[in-house]
């Protein structure tokens, strides 16, 4: 499936660092927002723009 | 104008914003992974590289979204500097942190694809990949100036400032190779079954980055709104 002679080590740990970095940087993204509204929700609990 | 006006207000913002920061992160992991589909399933192998030219599809889209960000800060910089919009600094804050990390990963893809290309995985003599360090050493210096300074409104000024100065490297890396002859090639003219999913990545990554500055605007918006209510609760009972 993931065959791609003497090159299928670049191109799968290309492909793969591609997915690290993406799935990084969107996971650090939502944990950013949730603990953001976590944060204001304690100071502010009714607030209902708040939400993310 | 009228738009930046209307966008001036961080309780507006937060309210438009929502669904465009969840909906563009949606759209741009599920457009990425219908591009990496047909990057590694789909295209045939080039004729002069072979299957390493499959790298091409995560690396030259990073190595634009790389760009495009930065290009984005100094848009907000500027806006920033002259107008003082509430939330250009911002904008601009969020950014970075995503630009770094799509720098860091055209750098890494290149650096791979690199070695059975050229026999190397970096060269110091190479103005392109040179320049693009200097990018991303110029992001995490943005990005330290925000953490360094004592007040967010002189981290701002001087953030700013520094992203303007960090500018004059975006025609340096876009040019290098026409001006310098180095080890990098020149834009390789590809054929349409090459360019197609190249771009169905690079829009997947625009959205993406769309997505989760937005994300990290409203995070940022709120951790501030935040601080002010706990100070003002602190001098209201102290």
């Amino acid at each position: 499936m993931f065959d791609y002679g003497r090159y299928t080590p670049y191109v799968l740990t290309s492909y793969g660092i591609a997915a690290a970095v993406i799935i990084g940087l969107i996971v650090w993204s939502v944990v950013r927002v949730t603990n953001a509204k976590k944060k204001l929700e304690a100071i502010e609990p009714t607030k209902k723009d708040a939400a993310p | 104008m009228a738009v930046m006006s209307i966008f001036a207000n961080p309780h507006r913002f937060m309210a438009v914003s929502k669904w465009f920061a969840w909906g563009f992160t949606a759209l741009g992991s599920v457009v990425i992974l219908i591009g990496v589909y047909l990057g590694l399933f789909v295209v045939p192998p080039d004729a002069v590289q072979g299957d390493s030219a499959r790298i091409m599809f995560v690396h030259v889209p990073a190595m634009w979204l790389c760009l495009f960000a930065y290009a984005f800060m100094v848009g907000a910089s500027i806006v920033s500097i002259v107008w003082r919009h509430a939330l250009a600094d911002v904008a601009a804050k969020s950014a970075a942190p995503i630009g770094a990390g799509v720098t860091a990963l055209g750098l890494a893809t290149g650096s791979i694809w690199g070695y059975p290309t050229w026999g190397t995985w970096w060269e110091w003599g190479d103005a392109r990949l040179v320049s693009v360090l200097v990018l991303f050493f110029i992001y995490l210096g943005y990005m330290a100036i925000w953490q360094a300074m004592e007040t967010p409104q002189k981290a701002a000024r001087a953030a700013a400032i520094l992203c303007l100065a960090g500018a004059v490297n975006l025609p340096i890396i876009h040019f290098s190779v026409e001006w310098f002859a180095t080890l990098h090639q020149v834009q390789m003219k590809a054929s349409n079954e090459f360019k197609y999913p190249m771009y169905v990545v690079a829009l997947g990554y625009l959205a993406l980055f769309g997505g989760l500055t937005l994300l990290n605007m409203r995070a940022e918006i709120m951790n501030t709104r935040a601080e002010m209510l706990a100070q003002r609760r602190q001098v209201t009972t102290g």
